[in-house]
Parts: C-alpha cells; sequence; structure tokens
C-alpha cells in the first residue's frame, strides 16, 4: 500500500532564510516573482510574549481537494501516494481552482497565463528523492512523510498553529510541530541619562 | 555531455559553500552545492541560488569603461590596453613629480576572497611605497577583545557546539547569518542543551532561544559584570583554573565587589533578579560555550564590552575544554606564505629623492574625510573588493571625497555606488571564471574555484588586470615593478598555499577538488592552557579598573545626534538577502523580499500615526533616507532597525550612519574599528 505524502513542517527550525522558496522557483525554472512556496513571518505578541516563528507554505496535496473537484477541465489528479498533480495542457487559466483554493497554492505562470502549483516535485519523490525544498533546507525544518508515521513520530504534530488559518474540510496534507517559544525578557525602558536617554 | 566543475562561493560569509558547477557548450548551467561539503551538506543560501543570474546579468558591466566627467553617467567602453595604459602613465607621472606614491592609495577589501585577490595589495608593494587604507569595517574591536584577553584569536570547531550543554549567542543574528551554524544549534538544542539570546532585538535566532534577554544597546559590558558578580558572589566560579591560568583575577575581583548590581542591572534594562538567574543558568551548565556576533561591538565602547564578556568562561572555567570557549573569529587558517605581500619595488624605485619614506602612508579604512587633507594628496584610488560608498560610515563624506579625488580606479562586478565616482571601470570575472582558492573563516573549508568557462565579455580576474598593469608599467618604465609578470596564477596559488599544505593533508591544491578539505586546527582551543599574553595566562582587564570603578561609560552627549531631535537609536542588522551591499540588485531576491524596510515598534507606530507599507522618511543631521515602514514588537520603543546594504535612491544606509571609531580595533588591525550601531534618527510618514 502507498501511504499519503505530507509535509512536515518545523517551525522551531525554521530560519525564514527562504532557501526553500528559491530553491522551487529555480530549479522549476521559473521568472523572478513567482513562487509556488512562500516563507512567511507569524509575529503574535501580547504583553508578555512575543510568539514568533516563520512557516514555509506550498500546495498542501490535501485529501479532499477543492481544485480538483471544482476544475471543470479534468486538469486535477491525485496520485496514490497522494500527491496532487496538474495537467497544465488541459487548463484554459480561468481561475477556478485559485479562487477555491484557501491556501494560494494554485497560482498563473505569467510566461504562458496557465495554472502552476507546486507537485511536490513528485518525479523525485519516486526516485526517493526530496523535493526541491526539502533538499535545500539547510536547518532540515522541512520534511515530506508518510501519513502512516505520523501516529508513530515523537513529535507533538498539529494540523496548524496560532496565527495560522484552520480549515479542516479539505484535510490539508500538512503537519506542523508544535511551536515552542521560550522564556523573554524584555528590557525596562531605560530613561535617557542627562534627559537623552 | 555537461562537464561538472568544482567552485567555491567567494563572498565574505562564514559558509563559503563549495558548489558544484554544471557548464553545456561553455555556458553555465547549473550551480548547486555540494553534497560533499561536510559543514554546508550541499545546502545553499537563498543568494546562492541566484549566483548564475548574477554571472549572466544584464547589469554585470562586461567591458572597460571611461567615465567622461566624474559623476556624469557618460560612459565610453575602452580596451584594456587603452585603460591599464592611461592609469600606467598617471602612475608614472605621479612618481614623477612627487618623487614617491604616496598618492597613489589603495582601498581593498573582502568583497572577494580569493587568495589570489592578493595580488592587487602584492602588485601596489611591487611599485613603491604607496598610501594604504588599513583595518577592518568588521570584527576588529572584538578580535582585539580576544587579543588582549587569550594572546590569540582562536576558536573551536563549528561542530564542537554539539558538545555544549548552553550556547549563548550574543550580539549576532546567526538565523540571517550563519544557516548551517544554526543546525548544529538545533541539534544540541535537541539534546538538551539550553539556547540563550542576548540581543537588543528579538531576532529570529531570539525567536527559536530557551531564554531571551533584550539588553539596552551598548550595555553589553555591564551585563557581564552583571553576571560575573553574581557568579562571584554565588560562588559559581572555577578557583583552581582562575589561580593557575588567569593573571589579574585578584585584582578584577575587588572591583567586582566595588560593583553594584543595580547599578548594572538598570543600565542593561533588565532586572537584577533576570541577571541572576542568567548568571546561575550559565554558571550552572558545563560546559557552555559564548558564540559571540560581530553585531554588538559596533557600540563605542563595544571592545571593552566584548573583553568584559570573555571573562565569563575564564570565571566558569570553559576555556580549553570540548563544548566551551567562545566562537568569534580566528586568522589562523590563512597562514599563507606572504608571497604577495612580501613584494617590494626595487631600493632606487622606493628612496628616490625622498629617504624619509620608508614605509607605506596608512590611514584607517572609511576615513575619507581623512583621506582628503593629507599632504601630498591623494591623485589616483584604487578600489577593489569594496563598495566604500555604501559600505563606509557617513557615505556623503566618502561621496564627496571620491567626487574630489582626480583618478579612481574601481575594479568590480556591477555599477557600484562607489563605480559611479570611477573615471576608470575595470570589468571583473565571477568565482566561475577564473582559478582561486578560498578558506573559511568560520569552519576553514578549503576550496578551489575551478575555471568553469572563459570570463564573461572581456572580464579580467583582478590577478590579470594587475599582472598586465605591472607589465606595462615596466615596458614604459624598465624596472617600475618588481611584480614577477611571467609567473603563472596556478604558480602563485602553489607558492602561497606552501605552508597550509601540511595543515589540509595535501601535496598540491589541485587535490582540494576531490572532496572536502579542512585547515587542521584545534577543534577545542587552549586545551593546554598556554595562552599566548605576555603573562602566558587569560588576562583580566584591568585598563580602566585603576582610574575608573566601571568601565567606561558612553558619554551621549558625545554622540552626535543624540537628543530629543533625533530619539530612535538606528540598528542596522543583516538580511539573508544581501551580503553587505552585494546581491541587492538581484530582481529575485528582491521580489522575494523587501530589505528596504524600517522595522519600528508598534507602540511608535501609533504614535507617529504609522502603519506597516507607509513609506517613511528617516533622516538626522546627516541626511535622509526613505524607507517603507514595517510594525513589529520584535525591536524597542527606543530603536529602529534597517538591514545593511540596502539603497534608496542612490543613498546607502550608512547615510545615516556618523563615522564613530570603536574603542579599539588597533591592536591586530593597527587602526581602531567604527560603529555601526551608534546612530539617532528621527522618523515622519510621507504623504
Amino acid at each position: 500500500m502507498i501511504s499519503q505524502k505530507v509535509f512536515l513542517v518545523n517551525p522551531n527550525r525554521c530560519l525564514g532564510c527562504k532557501t526553500c522558496q528559491i530553491a522551487c522557483a529555480v530549479q522549476h525554472g521559473l521568472p523572478p516573482g513567482v513562487f509556488l512556496r512562500k516563507v512567511e513571518l507569524v509575529e503574535l505578541s501580547s504583553p508578555s510574549q512575543i510568539i514568533k516563528y516563520y512557516i514555509s507554505t506550498s500546495c498542501h496535496h490535501c485529501a479532499n481537494p477543492e481544485c480538483f473537484r471544482l476544475c471543470s477541465e479534468g486538469a486535477y489528479r491525485k496520485l496514490r501516494n497522494g500527491i496532487v498533480v496538474f495537467d497544465q495542457a488541459k487548463c484554459t487559466g480561468c481561475g477556478t481552482c485559485i479562487r477555491s483554493c484557501s491556501f494560494g497554492a494554485p497560482i498563473i505562470n505569467p510566461l504562458n497565463g496557465k495554472v502552476i502549483k507546486c507537485d511536490m516535485c513528485y518525479g523525485n519523490i519516486e526516485d526517493h528523492e526530496s523535493p526541491y525544498c526539502v533538499a535545500a533546507c539547510p536547518v532540515e525544518a522541512l520534511k515530506v512523510i508518510d501519513a502512516e508515521h505520523i501516529n508513530r513520530m515523537d513529535l507533538d504534530l498539529k494540523r496548524t498553529l496560532p496565527g495560522l488559518p484552520r480549515i479542516e474540510l479539505t484535510q490539508p496534507s500538512v503537519r506542523y510541530v508544535a511551536v515552542v517559544m521560550g522564556k523573554q525578557i524584555f528590557r525596562r525602558r531605560v530613561p535617557r541619562e542627562g534627559g537623552r536617554e | 555531455m555537461p562537464m561538472i566543475y568544482n567552485n567555491v562561493c567567494s563572498g565574505v560569509c562564514p559558509a563559503s559553500c563549495r558548489l558544484k558547477t554544471q557548464v553545456q557548450n561553455g555556458i553555465l548551467t547549473e550551480i548547486k552545492g555540494d553534497s560533499d561539503d561536510l559543514y554546508t551538506l550541499g545546502r545553499l543560501c537563498a543568494k546562492g541560488y541566484t549566483l548564475l543570474e548574477r554571472v549572466y546579468s544584464p547589469e554585470r558591466i562586461i567591458y572597460p569603461m571611461k567615465q567622461i566627467g566624474k559623476g556624469t553617467n557618460s560612459w565610453q567602453r575602452i580596451s584594456w590596453e587603452q585603460a591599464l595604459t592611461e592609469i600606467a602613465k598617471i602612475i608614472i607621472r605621479i612618481k614623477h613629480e612627487h618623487g614617491n606614491l604616496w598618492p597613489v592609495c589603495l582601498d581593498q577589501s573582502l568583497g572577494t576572497k580569493g587568495i589570489l585577490n592578493r595580488s592587487v595589495e602584492g602588485f601596489f608593494n611591487s611599485i613603491g611605497l604607496i598610501t594604504k587604507m588599513i583595518g577592518s569595517p568588521c570584527e576588529s574591536a572584538g578580535s582585539d577583545a580576544l587579543m588582549l584577553s587569550y594572546g590569540s584569536c582562536k576558536k573551536p570547531a563549528p561542530e564542537d557546539m554539539l558538545n555544549s550543554q548552553l550556547i549563548m549567542i550574543w550580539g549576532g543574528n546567526p538565523a540571517a547569518t550563519s544557516l548551517h551554524q544554526m543546525r548544529y544549534v538545533f541539534e544540541a538544542q535537541e539534546r538538551g542543551a539550553m539556547i540563550v539570546v542576548i540581543d537588543p532585538i528579538f531576532t529570529a535566532t531570539a525567536a527559536r532561544s530557551d531564554l531571551y534577554f533584550q539588553i539596552n544597546p551598548g550595555t553589553d559590558g555591564d551585563l557581564a559584570l552583571g553576571i560575573a558578580k553574581v557568579l562571584f558572589e554565588e560562588d559559581l566560579l572555577d578557583r583552581p583554573f582562575l589561580e593557575k591560568y588567569t593573571k589579574g583575577w585578584p585584582e578584577f575581583c575587588s572591583l567586582l565587589k566595588r560593583l553594584d548590581l543595580k547599578d548594572l542591572a538598570s543600565r542593561t534594562g533588565i532586572p537584577v533578579s533576570e541577571i541572576s538567574e542568567l548568571a546561575r543558568v550559565y554558571g550552572e551548565h558545563k560546559p557552555a560555550t559564548i558564540w559571540l556576533g560581530f553585531g554588538g561591538q559596533h557600540t563605542p565602547t563595544g571592545g571593552q564590552n566584548y573583553r568584559l564578556i570573555n571573562i565569563l568562561p575564564a570565571l566558569t572555567g570553559n576555556i580549553g575544554i570540548a563544548g566551551g570557549n567562545v566562537h568569534y573569529y580566528s586568522y589562523d587558517m590563512w597562514d599563507f606564505a606572504g608571497v604577495f605581500t612580501n613584494l617590494r619595488a626595487t631600493e632606487a624605485s622606493n628612496s628616490q629623492n625622498s629617504k624619509e619614506l620608508l614605509e607605506h602612508r596608512t590611514l584607517g579604512t572609511g576615513r575619507f574625510a581623512s583621506l582628503m587633507t593629507l599632504d601630498p594628496a591623494i591623485q589616483l584610488l584604487w578600489v577593489a573588493g569594496r563598495n566604500p560608498a555604501s559600505q563606509d560610515p557617513d557615505s556623503a563624506k566618502v561621496k564627496q571625497a571620491l567626487r574630489e579625488i582626480p583618478t579612481i580606479v574601481v575594479a568590480d562586478l556591477f555599477m557600484t555606488q562607489t563605480a559611479q565616482f570611477a573615471d576608470y571601470f575595470l570589468p571583473v570575472t565571477t568565482p566561475f571564471e577564473s582559478e582561486d582558492i578560498v578558506i573559511s573563516f568560520w569552519h576553514y573549508g578549503t576550496a578551489i574555484n575551478e575555471k568553469a568557462i572563459e570570463p564573461v565579455g572581456e572580464c579580467k580576474y583582478d590577478f590579470q588586470i594587475m599582472r598586465e598593469l605591472a607589465a606595462i608599467l615596466n615596458r614604459m618604465t624598465p624596472g617600475f615593478s618588481t611584480f614577477p609578470v611571467e609567473r603563472e596564477a596556478a604558480e602563485w596559488l602553489d607558492l602561497e598555499m606552501q605552508k597550509l599544505y601540511p595543515l589540509l593533508g595535501i601535496q598540491h591544491y589541485l587535490e582540494l577538488a576531490s572532496r572536502y578539505h579542512r585547515v587542521n586546527l584545534a577543534p577545542v582551543p587552549w586545551k593546554d592552557k598556554l595562552f599566548l599574553t605576555p603573562s602566558g595566562k587569560y588576562e583580566f582587564p584591568l585598563e580602566y579598573s585603576k582610574v575608573q570603578v566601571t568601565p567606561p561609560r558612553l558619554n551621549l552627549s558625545a554622540v552626535p545626534g543624540s537628543s530629543k531631535v533625533y530619539p530612535f537609536r538606528l540598528i542596522s542588522t543583516r538580511s539573508s538577502f544581501l551580503l553587505n551591499s552585494q546581491f541587492g540588485n538581484s530582481a529575485r531576491l528582491k521580489s522575494m523580499e523587501n530589505s528596504l524596510v524600517i522595522l519600528i515598534n508598534p507602540e511608535t507606530g501609533q504614535l507617529k500615526n504609522i502603519v506597516t507599507g507607509d513609506k517613511i522618511k528617516v533622516y538626522n543631521q546627516l541626511g535622509e533616507i526613505g524607507f517603507e515602514a514595517y510594525l513589529t514588537p520584535s525591536v524597542p520603543l527606543d530603536v529602529v532597525v534597517a538591514y545593511v546594504g540596502v539603497e534608496s535612491g542612490g543613498d546607502d544606509l550608512n547615510t545615516l550612519v556618523p563615522l564613530v571609531e570603536n574603542d579599539l580595533g588597533d591592536v591586530i588591525m593597527g587602526v581602531k574599528g567604527f560603529l555601526f550601531h551608534h546612530s539617532y534618527v528621527n522618523l515622519s510618514k510621507v504623504n
């Protein structure tokens, strides 16, 4: 049996360096400004603590993909390993899938006006290699795991994180390691010496 | 059939990533990280993925150019023969008119770290005594602090952090500057090591720490003394180490007794109770290591502050043990034979007319206003591997000097802010276009740049430029330069590497292509506790203890612009998407991250009616720059933060930074360093 492939994102390691984002773009030959993966900063503050982490997001290869359901051209397919792939030859560029996706995964490729989307580098996966993004991460903050292993992992895994949308309808194939924030000592306001600091 | 070549990213970055370069029909088709690189494991940074675009960038200058009228942007393509002949004529005329070459000035730094780049200095040594801009705008005050404490800058191997129970990252943001080292930090953390971060800004590194302290900028010495006082009072000291291996402990101890912890704490902004907790955490985890960033030393007392931080491993016996010590910087891996730097002009050439001229005239790097006061005045400035109009403080004064110097030669890849003032632009090669060797100052990995492609356009390597200029000079005036023009690059490399071969375990530098090689320095320094100080012991900083109770304090009234008019301290920090002023012109990196932002605390934003995305003018007595506002609780109320190397309408961040000297930097380098975190500004919304 082939298990569903799942992106495992570890915000406790992500540096926000965006190497995954650019590795994907360059190795897919995308023009500058076009990205199939994005790293974003989440920063939430309360008086005593800041929750701050970076999150790398692409297509979540949902178990119930809306893009797949709504595409009238049948351009989407879901592989046996769960990867949602897209056939550009069938695409009319109508944008239905773009509007349907809660994660902004499908985008228009400005080079040909058709949709383009993360395919988890399924060719690499078939060759037992990592997607470009995973292979590029200098700190191993991003991985691809088999869904059947999730429960066996000695990690506190979440379906969403504070500050991220909680979308369960489509069952995104992504798991996050629970964010850990340390103790933070913010300084007292120092009066300026002689009225200056 | 594609060919694969070995290359190494040559910018001034700790990682010096080994690369595998694919070439098809003479064209670079792919540049990848080399998975045999034991430090990077073949992983690059975002900048690394733009290296190929950089080689073929339409913005790259690929022919020698002459500017008709400085700063006019009216450039004429000329031949190398014309460029070098005209420059040679100017050098000969200067020599003829002055009897010496002091009016010729060299400003070179590590824009690229290849060994053959040392040929630029070698060339100038070979023609006589010139004016050299010396010193470092980078790490020099901190390096001196280590030099004075231990007698030398030594550091543990990167992977020694895995042996640490506690890693205290102080004054640096490796999440932006040392991605690969963070792999070791996380691995240590997952094994149970505690990660402590001390920084005025809640950085991406701080966000991943177990314990973060937001320190008042520039008070690092006060915090170190506070920790030391608690370590002393709570007897968390390694007394045998102090007695056997240190000098000055009794005097320093009496200083500690006199210090008031409350006073120290109030200056740092960190409460006494929290300093005590930090001291206990540091004192009770052993081995503990301190990773000092380059950021914290760019304050007025930065050198002394770094000396004071370096007392902590001495107090706790964390020196010379695996997992301990201080990770900062080392020069030991660059122990070259010095064949370039040892070049000398012939005696006749030097002593002509002026017997007192026995040495190069030197001036501190970045001191362009002083440069203009020299007598005899500078008539020709050669800039290589540097962009002073962007990277030196008080950019307006730098640019003023560049406008006034009669002839400026800039050797570079792109039309930098400095090159805009050049009379001659000499286009140089990227690391893929000529052979060289690069040694990492962080992990000592030593890698080769194979010539993967022919130079783009008419670009030449710095080495080739200097060699041809020497030949032209000698053709016009026999014996003008002693530069051995017949010697090929390969022979130079072999000669320069001779002393390092045994430490690399190789016979010839071409072996570097085969696999990861590292200069074999001690992975744990000071194991023998034989320090290289005059006393042979670790030396406590006592310079000020006789005259003052506490270390020198920042006299704010002496800070230009520090007043109610300019209430925000500007801290310039590193972005992952810039390397000094390099990579700022990459369309891809720009599309991924807008680096031209000013980080502002949300309360400040509220006060000034500013929201994220607003156009902002940041100004002080030196000038003004336009930014986009980004509100974040990660910066304190009285601080604003911008990224090193950003440019706005031709003006760099350093337009707002006054030239203020560090307290150290001159012990190793001969001139003091300078400050980048000591500028005061105000800001307003642009409507």
